[in-house]
């Protein structure tokens, strides 16, 4: 029965392996696969980066992604690539993957998760179909040692917000977080969703002790939208301010782990 | 008279609304509160974040009416409007090179765009160009503006890119701050004051180019008055909440049966009646709370697109 069992078990592995034969030549047309894709598989395996792999405020992975060919998620110039992998984000250029889909090129869709869990789930995934899927585990157990780490503070009220009025509620990496730390985040008070905006004076009159300004890096431009970060009714108050940079928070990967620690700090 | 006093007090009435509503519920009356936590909180909601609203509601209401009523007189055009004919968007056009390519004079940018589209469309109508010439123009104008704003857009160093183009096409005034109105304030002002100087001239086109000029009127300079009065007024309004359609073209038709054609009387009730119109619609959107707050521009679209439809099949009715 053991033996049985045994021989069972290298079945399905051979079989999830030559399914999931490693790729050599793989194209990575979304920021997040990106920073997924060089933290998992080998350098010399990824001959395409998207373009934003190497904006220092949107990308972790800018060193390393030097000298590593750039592309605009465009089917045809994907394709001239000849890959054995090319990896969309759930978002991008619908119609680009679903070209190289009906062409015949293997397309990973990754998708975007919506709270640590799912993280953990993406990683180990895209790490499996990478052919690495210890990378894959190791990756979620560092992440989630580093996590625990950050002891809980005292009950605090927070948000994320962002330009425009944006922000998280349940399901969402920030509430998340947030709970991580034992905080209220206002956006899941108010009863939003995964994505929802918050009206200004709904904010104020939440009474929050931590804004969490999602920040666009040293460079941060000017937009209507986040002309609303300085409205004087924010300011006024002795709220306590933390500018996240973007590049910590558009991603669910071990980045989060760098947005934690910033949040560990400002908590009161 | 009376029925100006009477769209007067309307528009206290409904800014004493709109200062007490909003997403936290919270009332004025908690500005004289005991608790002075909540004193503090209520004047902040209050004073900070619903009044500026408010003024600027019935700013750029008043400036989108009296707008409409001198174009429709000028052009002596019905469908005349600085939405519809392309002034807004042209507006927001210059607004956004200003802002995006940071020249930091975004009310600049807005008065020359929206200067730039009136002196076409009156340039135009100066060739003795008909109501459908000039609305094909004006379409052609507003095409050709949004069309640039999102290249524009793409274009500028933003990530917010996509959501900003949103902003500036469906225009909103929900949490502008003082800064706001104090930027388009005097611009605005100087606006109504020059469209409100065409009166007499306006009255005295009405009856024909040759009556007018019998009369006395400088045709020349109404032009001149009428168009940088529009641009002043519509550009300064909408560089601080991007464009916001329909107000012009539906207000002066609603005031005609009430007022009359006079300008002396038409153009403040066209002022009045812009304001009471917008504010009337942000209250509206306030009130519905859906899970995204409804964009301005959006209410002003669903209330002006079917009334534009019916003057349209009106006109034909009667061709």
């Amino acid at each position: 029965m053991r033996r049985l069992a045994a021989a069972f078990l290298f079945l399905l592995g051979a079989a999830a392996q030559a399914q999931a034969e490693a790729p050599h030549r793989i194209v990575s047309a979304n920021l997040c696969a990106d920073r997924l894709v060089m933290a998992l598989a080998d350098r010399d395996k990824v001959i395409s980066l998207s373009k934003f792999a190497t904006d220092p405020n949107l990308s972790t992975v800018v060193e390393q992604a030097r000298d590593i060919p750039l592309n605009q998620a465009d089917a045809e110039e994907i394709a001239a690539l000849h890959p054995d992998l090319v990896i969309f984000g759930q978002y991008t250029q619908k119609a680009s993957s679903d070209m190289l889909k009906s062409l015949g090129y293997s397309v990973y869709m990754l998708p975007h998760p919506r709270d640590l869990a799912a993280m953990r789930k993406t990683i180990r995934d895209l790490a499996a179909r990478l052919g690495v899927p210890e990378r894959g585990e190791a990756l979620v157990a560092d992440i989630d040692a580093k996590l625990a780490a950050l002891p809980p503070h005292k009950p605090a009220r927070a948000v994320f917000y962002a330009a425009g009025g944006w922000t998280s509620g349940k399901p969402s990496l920030a509430d998340d977080l947030l709970q991580h730390f034992g905080a209220v985040n206002l956006a899941t008070e108010a009863g939003i969703g995964a994505n929802g905006t918050l009206p200004l004076e709904q904010l104020v009159a939440a009474g929050p002790d931590l804004i969490i300004v999602e920040s666009l890096g040293d460079k941060r431009q000017v937009s209507l939208a986040e002309q609303l970060l300085d409205h004087p009714a924010l300011a006024e108050r002795n709220v306590r301010r933390l500018d996240m940079p973007m590049k910590l928070w558009d991603c669910a990967d071990s980045a989060l782990v760098d947005a934690a620690r910033l949040i560990d700090e400002a908590l009161p | 008279m009376k029925s100006l006093a009477a769209m007067l007090a309307l528009l206290i009435a409904l800014a004493a609304i709109s200062t007490g509503i909003g997403a936290s519920h919270l009332s004025p009356a908690a500005l004289w509160s005991d608790n002075h936590a909540l004193a503090d909180l209520a004047r902040q909601v209050v004073v900070d974040i619903r009044l500026p609203r408010t003024v600027l509601a019935i700013l750029t209401g008043a400036s989108l009416g009296l707008a409409g009523a001198v174009l429709q007189g000028l052009l002596r055009n019905p469908l005349a409007d600085p939405g519809i004919m392309g002034i807004s968007s042209t507006a927001a056009l210059g607004a956004v090179i200003a802002f995006y390519f940071g020249f930091n004079l975004v009310v600049a940018g807005g008065i020359l765009g929206s200067l730039a589209a009136v002196l076409l469309l009156v340039g135009l109508a100066g060739r003795q160009a008909g109501t459908l010439t000039l609305l094909l123009a004006g379409m052609a104008l507003s095409s050709l503006a949004i069309a640039l704003t999102s290249l524009a857009l793409n274009l500028a160093p933003s990530p917010m890119a996509t959501y900003e183009i949103l902003f500036w096409l469906l225009g909103s005034v929900a949490d502008r701050s003082w800064n706001h109105v104090y930027t388009a304030l005097p611009l605005m002002l100087a606006g109504w004051a020059v469209l409100g100087s065409t009166g007499k001239g306006l009255d005295a086109l009405a009856l024909g180019e040759e009556v007018a000029h019998s009369l006395g009127v400088n045709l020349a300079r109404l032009r001149w008055s009428a168009v940088a009065g529009t641009a002043l007024a519509v550009g300064a309004a909408v560089s601080v909440t991007g464009s916001i359609g329909f107000i012009g073209l539906v207000v002066p038709h609603l005031m005609r049966p009430l007022v009359g054609h006079r300008s002396a009387r038409l153009l403040p009730a066209c002022a009045l009646a812009g304001a009471i119109l917008l504010l009337a619609a942000d209250i509206v959107i306030r009130l519905l709370s859906l899970r995204v707050e409804l964009k301005l521009g959006v209410a002003t679209a669903l209330l002006g697109a079917p009334f534009l439809l019916m003057k349209v099949l009106r006109m034909r009715e009667r061709e």
